[in-house]
């Protein structure tokens, strides 16, 4: 159905409602605390709303700090071993076997080395987002269309120009959709890191509130997760349609 | 040749590591050498703990992983079937997939106790969405052409799907059947971490908290063979559904 320019997914919204209308209704029915209903859970989140949005700040301040560490180094080290083919020979197994390590398992070596502070936990995300950019950076640089290169080679680009105007747009796709799934790990990560090592952030007000039985914060904190998640999740979709318009534009090659 | 990569490689690491370790410069409280780290999964093997544990962790993460498998693709195939339940599924889809493993733990085992039904909610509810999303692109993406070719031979719509379309999207399907073995696996470490009794995530904190580190070590890599485990019993899986299409796909690539 579309209204206007808006187009309005019927299912979806009665989907959503119905399942909300079911669990208020199956709440109202047990009518305890400890089984609270979409309309409790948000009275919970506007009683709790600086604690939750100030604990949300943590979470994503953290998450950001170590994907931008990661996307800053992973980056030019993945193109640089995508071009160098006897080096990125040597670096593959080594990320092989670190992409198999799950990134929760580190967690209790980095506590010995790093406690429980910010450190630890910016670690952690790290080491669970740079290999998903480095593999997909790595698989863009190495398949660079050959013609691609001879086409700047006949048109005697210089090696930087050459590098500059078509290696890294042709390598782009790649790079974005290893950009894509380290944001996503970088929130999941970030929140699993806090209920792991509590201290703050909203892992850690989601874990207090599930302590103290006020299961209506609690699920008021996964509603914020999901929330923070899913508006992460549309930006990511329009900043990619716009930096590679002309990607999408062209389709794949 | 990659396995002759594959062994300077770990040499590599092992002789840095000794190196490090050798230099004195980090106690050997935090930074093991190689040899007590072999020492201590073999100490863990001995005792009967590492076994079980990994037991225990495998067979939670291969149940959750099957069941997730059965549960996704089912949902898909009536998503292609009847287009408003895809529809309908997809905002709840988008809502419930940014939530992380841990976050559902500390609740579920309020709900459903500290046992197998804990893990398999969270596997599911965490592994089920890569395949869900892959499958049912993958199943409206097959051309119609193919679809108006198989209903001119007669086939019903159930009969188009099985004969035609489940094997045109059966490729990008295993892709993501990879993802979402991985993701189960983890998934019940982190859970047994949070509120487990026992496996291998519970494992590894209860020696973290020990400070016995070069168990610690021993049981991050045992989690890595785990994954490497996980990945080639999908690859083996593929090979047995979809031989033809990778023989294909070798056969175009040489």
């Amino acid at each position: 159905m579309t209204l206007g320019n808006v187009r309005i997914n019927v299912w979806g919204t009665v989907l959503l409602l119905g399942i909300g209308a079911g669990w208020q209704a199956l709440a109202e029915s047990y009518g305890s605390p400890v089984f609270p209903g979409p309309i409790q859970v948000a009275k919970a989140i506007v009683e709790n709303r600086d604690a939750i949005a100030g604990s949300i700040g943590i979470t994503l301040r953290r998450a950001l700090m170590a994907f931008g560490a990661a996307a800053v180094t992973m980056v030019p080290f993945g193109i640089l071993c995508g071009r160098l083919r006897w080096f990125g020979r040597i670096v593959d197994p080594f990320v092989e076997f670190l992409i198999t390590v799950p990134p929760p398992a580190v967690i209790p070596l980095v506590m010995l080395f790093a406690g429980v502070g910010d450190e630890a936990k910016i670690a952690v995300i790290f080491y669970a987002c740079a290999p998903l950019i480095l593999v997909n950076t790595m698989e863009g640089a190495r398949n660079t269309p050959p013609m691609l290169e001879q086409v700047a080679r006949s048109l005697r680009f210089s090696r930087l120009k050459a590098m500059a105007q078509v290696s890294l747009p042709a390598t782009m796709p790649a790079i974005i959709t290893g950009i894509r799934l380290a944001i996503a790990t970088s929130l999941l990560v970030s929140v699993t890191s806090e209920m792991l090592l509590a201290t703050d952030g909203i892992g850690t007000f989601l874990q207090r509130s599930q302590e103290s039985f006020e299961f209506a914060a609690g699920l008021g904190a996964i509603a914020t997760i999901s929330i923070a998640g899913l508006c992460i999740n549309l930006i990511i979709k329009f900043a990619e349609r716009r930096i590679l318009f002309w990607y999408y534009r062209d389709g794949p090659t | 040749m990659t396995w002759a990569y594959r062994i300077f490689a770990l040499a590599i690491v092992i002789s840095i590591w000794e190196m490090l370790f050798w230099s004195g410069r980090i106690p050997p409280t935090y930074l093991p050498s190689a040899p007590m780290v072999g020492a201590a999964l073999l100490g863990l093997a001995k005792s009967g703990a590492a076994l079980q544990a990994e037991i225990l962790t495998l067979s939670r993460a291969l149940v959750g992983f099957a069941l997730t498998l059965v549960l996704g693709l089912w949902l898909a195939i009536l998503g292609w079937v009847y287009r408003p339940v895809r529809e309908a599924l997809g905002p709840l889809v988008e809502l419930l997939r940014p939530i992380p493993p841990a976050a559902l733990v500390p609740i579920t085992v309020f709900a459903l106790g500290s046992n197998i039904k804990l893990y398999l909610f969270v596997v599911v509810f965490v592994a089920i969405w890569p395949v869900y999303l892959t499958a049912s692109s993958a199943l409206s993406g097959v051309s119609p052409i193919l679809i108006q070719t198989g209903r001119s031979f007669g086939c019903s719509r159930w009969e188009t799907l099985w004969q035609v379309v489940l094997p045109q999207a059966t490729p990008d399907i295993l892709v993501s059947v990879r993802v979402s073995a991985a993701i189960s696996f983890i998934a019940v470490v982190v859970a047994e971490m949070l509120a487990g009794r026992n496996g291998i995530g519970y494992l590894l904190f209860q020696r973290a908290f020990a400070v016995q580190t070069a168990d610690v070590f021993g049981l991050v890599l045992l989690c890595g063979v785990n994954g490497m485990l996980f990945n080639q019993l999908v690859m083996l899986g593929s090979r047995f559904v979809a031989g033809w299409h990778l023989r294909m796909a070798e056969e175009v690539s040489r």
